[in-house]
């Protein structure tokens, strides 16, 4: 690695205008090795034009992207020894077999060793020997996912990796990402998933709009998340009488139940259901889908910065 | 050059590149076997009856040699358009076809750089246009030695066909130079062979009436006389060299416009 004591993967002051506020705008990031950093945001957010300056496919209009003290745009070469990168399209060259567009990419990063290829593609079970354009998405997602481990790089920029994937290549997925992070690389996961994130990563980036609103650890994370209630009101008109007392119109029809979210202080809803007729309540703890739901729908964050 | 790309891209240009050497040997041996005196006059009748026709198609003259017959019904039209067809399809394949499907993301994420990558990709369209060349010449020679022993200087052959190489060098800059430097993909494939189009239909009114006749002289295929070059004129050498520099030079500004261009792939 360039520089031991430098974070992996660097982002000071990133912004790309492509104008009518679409682009990046002074988004700061840091990865250290031996961190996986989950990055959320909703569609066009900024999240891929992010990762493709980390790649050196598009050149920054303000601000600094190094990876392993690298610049990104000017020592492209440089850092895409270390680098390992699943696009968020699955475009691998479809007329190859899987076999051939890996060995293609191998060569072409002068990779001799070709065990951990094999290796992975047993894990995948990828059949090799199939048409890339024949594959259905998931197994193109598994040629995709071969080729950015195979060289066991320093740095990973894993863009949607799961996207395809059954549940059971989902889990093989995440489990590679932990012996990945244990051995030491930078992995940046940009991904939809809440649960995939929830479990794979030590820190969440949440991007909207072109910026960065929230960092914060798992831990943080965890810390912040409330629980989710369903109570179930002995009638409607009980019902009704809730939605009233919180501004919302009367209940319809006969539905007596109410979903509440985020909830932090139970005892203050143990003493406001106390006057009403409850006939069940019943708790779960609040999914990181739940606590970032504000965020994604334009909400000021209240997590910490 | 990047040995293992350079390989698998050869491997798909291959098929069109054998397509079009068939057509084009198709052609020039048919043009060997016209030329007889007998059919050289009816020739002549038909062209006095449609001259316009004829010149549009740089077949003015049948000349007097064997060479002369095979430049003016081979090397005026021909021998542009065909090559013309093989360079946008190779450099549409070779580059703007990946960026299209996003290919180039995997290209552009191993560690040889950008350069490195575009002329690696360079030297497939060349290779392939030396092989065209190299088959032509193999074939032309062989035929003419088979029909017409001794009627054909073979060294007068390969200078016209090395001056033909240079036009196909500059044709291919052309679309090169579009291929890697456009954000549109659509304008990336066609505006070079667009451009070269432009000028072979020049080129083709230029042969049709005196007072057109300036209209060749201003596009670039103006720098191709490939009798000059039988004939050993040094205005004719300086003009293909001129082609072979310009396409070189076509080539080395798009692989720098595409090392400094954002892929949004």
């Amino acid at each position: 690695m360039a520089n031991a004591s430098a974070p992996a993967i660097c982002v000071r002051g990133l912004t790309k205008d492509y104008g009518r506020g679409r682009g990046v705008f002074d988004v700061s990031l840091e990865v250290s090795s031996g961190e996986v950093l989950g990055f959320l945001g909703p569609n066009g957010a900024g999240k891929t034009v992010t990762m493709r300056h980390f790649m050196g496919f598009i050149r920054a209009q303000g601000g600094t992207v190094e990876v392993l003290g690298h610049d990104c745009f000017r020592d492209r070469p440089l850092v895409q020894v270390h680098l390992g990168y699943l696009p968020g399209e699955s475009s691998c060259m479809r007329e190859m077999t899987a076999r051939s567009f890996l060995n293609l990419m191998a060569g072409m990063r002068g990779l001799r060793d070709r065990s951990r290829m094999r290796e992975l593609a047993d894990v995948f079970e990828l059949d090799l020997d199939a048409r890339i354009g024949g594959m259905s998405k998931g197994n193109r997602q598994k040629v995709a996912i071969v080729t950015a481990f195979m060289a066991r790089p320093d740095v990973l920029l894993l863009d949607e990796p799961t996207s395809g994937l059954d549940p059971l290549m989902q889990e093989r997925f995440l489990d590679l990402v932990a012996e990945e992070r244990a051995r030491g690389a930078a992995v940046l996961l940009s991904s939809h998933i809440f649960e995939e994130i929830g479990r794979a990563c030590d820190r969440v980036a949440f991007i909207r709009a072109g910026r960065v609103v929230m960092t914060c650890t798992m831990d943080e994370v965890r810390s912040m998340r409330g629980r989710g209630y369903t109570v179930e009101f002995a009638n409607v008109r009980e019902r009704s009488r809730w939605e009233l007392a919180h501004g919302n119109e009367p209940a319809k029809g006969g539905a007596r139940v109410v979903e509440l979210r985020g909830v932090r202080d139970v005892n203050a809803l143990i003493r406001e259901l106390s006057s009403y007729d409850v006939a069940e309540v019943t708790s779960r703890a609040q999914t990181l889908e739940e606590l970032f739901l504000h965020l994604y729908e334009g909400d000021e964050p209240s997590g910490r910065k | 050059m990047i040995l293992p790309l350079f390989r698998h891209e050869l491997r798909s240009c291959l098929f069109p590149t054998f397509i079009i050497a068939a057509v084009a040997i198709l052609y020039a041996g048919v043009i060997v076997g016209m030329y007889d005196p007998a059919l050289g006059e009816s020739l002549a009748l038909m062209r006095d009856a449609m001259p316009e026709l004829f010149a549009a198609f740089g077949m003015a003259d049948q000349g007097t040699t064997l060479l002369e017959f095979m430049v003016n019904y081979l090397y005026g039209f021909l021998l542009v358009a065909l090559p013309l067809v093989l360079v946008a399809v190779l450099s549409s394949r070779l580059v703007a076809r990946h960026i299209e499907r996003g290919s180039i993301s995997y290209l552009l994420a191993q560690p040889v750089g950008r350069t490195r990558l575009m002329l690696s990709q360079a030297s497939v369209l060349v290779f392939c246009l030396v092989l065209l060349v190299a088959v032509l010449t193999a074939f032309e020679l062989a035929c003419a030695q088979a029909l017409f022993p001794g009627e054909l200087d073979a060294s007068d052959l390969v200078a016209v066909n090395a001056a033909t190489f240079c036009l196909w060098l500059f044709l291919s800059g052309m679309c090169w130079a579009g291929a890697c430097a456009l954000p549109n993909v659509s304008a990336a494939r066609w505006a070079g062979v667009a451009l070269c189009t432009l000028f072979v239909l020049a080129q083709m009114l230029s042969g049709v009436g005196d007072e057109l006749s300036w209209i060749g002289d201003v596009t670039p295929l103006a720098l191709f006389d490939p009798l000059g070059i039988a004939s050993g004129s040094m205005g004719a050498l300086a003009g293909a060299a001129a082609l072979g520099v310009s396409g070189a030079v076509l080539f080395a500004l798009g692989t720098i416009a595409f090392e400094r261009r954002d892929l949004s792939v």
